[in-house]
């Protein structure tokens, strides 16, 4: 019997009588909720790994692989003995651990086999909730009568990855989805845990704040300053206290230290029409404090906001702008644009006004990032709203379908912004002392020179 | 070890059977190698463009990477490992 992967039908084929158990199963009401947390073990370097036996046994680290430029975007077990980990800057990974292998990061790769792992997922549960790449939660209490427990089933999805792709992952099991990420990260690597009901405020209390979830680094620096180290004194603080320091934050955050969450995860159909954003973010391979070259950046980026925004049939009025300084300080600059729009012209028009209200001259940027929020979909209206520049609206919405169909066909770096992309000379022009400066200056616009390579 | 880029047209031997595309030999440089094991196999897309990549192991090779560009029909060697 065929199984078909579509939205609407995602189940594993299974014959009548065991889904008829099933059913009796979850109608007796005797079954608590049961979660499975699984988590793909350091997925980037496992993938290259399984497919290159030669690097079994050696640091590898993925991303970085160009010279000092760029960021760890996954170290194996092996390389994390000597302190690398997702996030760290080559430069600091190759102080670390010179005879690391640095590998470049090869993104559709992964995500090829991420979206095999989670079809393969569905065969345990039908309600299977990708986090991230590497990283799915699953509903499994209807299915703890078929497999005989949720142990067993722990142990069949680790088996089914293993055999299917040759992979290691370590899998969380408990009465929410909490506490099965919880034990997920405790079970590490190439785990299986299971919390049970009533067992997680225990296990937690020894671990210190920062393993929880949800609390990050600058929560658990304001815990210590209250004498708070461990989940159990979390816990076991007074609520008066947490929440007079953390308002209704506190007591949240005690709820998650005892392993108690009643949250549901939002699926995307959920969020309202103004909440949704489309947005992407960069990290530079090497810093920049070139207010020029973050403008090649932000235009890049506008690009492919506008595109995704395009294709998705949506128009925005929100704009975010995000800078990270090499100190990692944070900034987030929004701006609501007079209209809605989809258009990469006034997109970059106001993420090049927002990024001069905001960047402080000669500080290094090592990440930029743009969003358009307060989506909701076209409208015919939207294109009437500016009667004096009708006519050219127009044709730059043919301009922008032209390109958007010639990325469709040919992939994304067939058209650009001369302006969003450094112009690379060739060796004839490098002859001739490269005569040439696209890079025009100001507000760029529609006159901007759009290049084409095939 | 680093992974020297190569993008070299080759000459594949191929098995087909439903759904899977196995390459068992190749041409490369004059010389023919027998692919060992195939490690893993994976899909791309540049715009409408599909190409099927191969972590494959070859004889007289060692690790490498073979893909396939399907409007095209042409097959490439991508990459190699180099142990150093």
């Amino acid at each position: 019997m065929a199984w078909h992967h579509d939205k609407h039908s995602r189940h594993a084929p299974l014959s009548l009588a065991v889904l008829e158990n099933v059913k009796r199963g979850s109608s007796l009401g005797d079954t608590e909720r049961t979660f499975l947390h699984i988590d793909m073990d350091a997925f980037f370097a496992s993938v290259e790994i399984r497919d290159n036996p030669l690097l079994e046994g050696k640091p590898v680290a993925v991303g970085g692989s160009n010279g000092n430029r760029g960021v760890i975007t996954a170290a194996n077990y092996i390389a994390r003995k000597y302190g690398l980990k997702a996030g760290m800057t080559a430069v600091e990974a190759r102080r670390r651990c010179h005879h690391a292998i640095f590998l470049p990061v090869r993104g559709p790769k992964y995500t090829y086999v991420s979206a095999r792992i989670m079809a393969e997922l569905e065969r345990f549960s039908p309600d299977v909730k990708p986090l991230s790449i590497d990283e799915a939660s699953l509903e499994i209490t209807s299915w703890l009568k078929l497999y005989g427990g949720a142990r067993q089933i722990g142990e069949e999805v680790k088996r089914t990855i293993w055999n299917k792709f040759r992979l290691p992952c370590t899998v969380g099991i408990g009465p929410n989805r909490l506490v099965a990420k919880m034990a997920a990260n405790l079970g590490k690597p190439d785990g299986l845990k299971l919390i049970r009901e009533g067992e997680a405020a225990d296990i937690f209390a020894p671990l210190p704040v920062d393993k929880m979830v949800g609390i990050g680094r600058a929560t658990s620096q304001a815990l210590y300053k209250i004498g708070i180290h461990t989940l159990g004194q979390l816990a076991g603080a007074p609520t008066s206290l947490v929440k007079s320091r953390f308002g209704i934050l506190g007591p949240v955050m005690q709820k998650l230290a005892r392993g108690e969450w009643s949250g549901r995860m939002r699926k995307d159909e959920d969020r309202e029409p103004g909440e949704k954003s489309i947005g992407h973010q960069r990290t530079l391979g090497q810093p920049i404090s070139d207010i020029e070259e973050m403008k090649e950046k932000l235009v890049a980026l506008a690009e492919m906001v506008a595109r995704r925004v395009r294709r998705a049939g949506m128009v925005g009025k929100k704009l975010t702008l995000t800078v990270r300084y090499t100190d990692f300080m944070t900034i987030s600059h929004q701006s609501r644009l007079k209209c809605v729009t989809d258009d990469e012209d006034i997109i970059i028009g106001n993420a090049w006004r927002l990024l001069c209200e905001v960047i402080e001259p000669g500080r290094e940027v090592r990440l930029l990032g743009l969003s358009l929020g307060s989506l909701g979909p076209k409208q015919e209206d939207d294109r009437q709203l500016d009667l004096f520049f009708a006519g050219r609206k127009l044709r730059n919405e043919d301009l922008y379908r032209a390109m958007d169909d010639l990325r469709d066909r040919f992939g994304e770096r067939v058209i650009a912004r001369a302006m969003g992309r450094r112009w690379q000379p060739n060796s004839r022009d490098r002859s001739r002392g490269d005569p040439i400066n696209p890079l025009a200056r100001g507000v760029p616009t529609m006159a901007d020179y759009h290049t084409v390579s095939v | 070890m680093h992974y020297e880029k190569l993008e070299e047209a080759i000459e594949v031997i191929v098995h087909f059977s439903p759904q899977r595309i196995k390459p068992l030999r190749f041409l490369w440089r004059g010389r023919a190698h027998r692919v060992e094991t195939v490690r893993s196999r994976w899909t791309t897309l540049e715009g409408r463009r599909r190409c099927y990549h191969y972590a494959v192991i070859a004889e007289g090779v060692g690790s490498c990477e073979l893909a396939l560009d399907i409007d095209e029909m042409v097959w490439q060697i991508s990459s190699v490992v180099i142990d150093s």
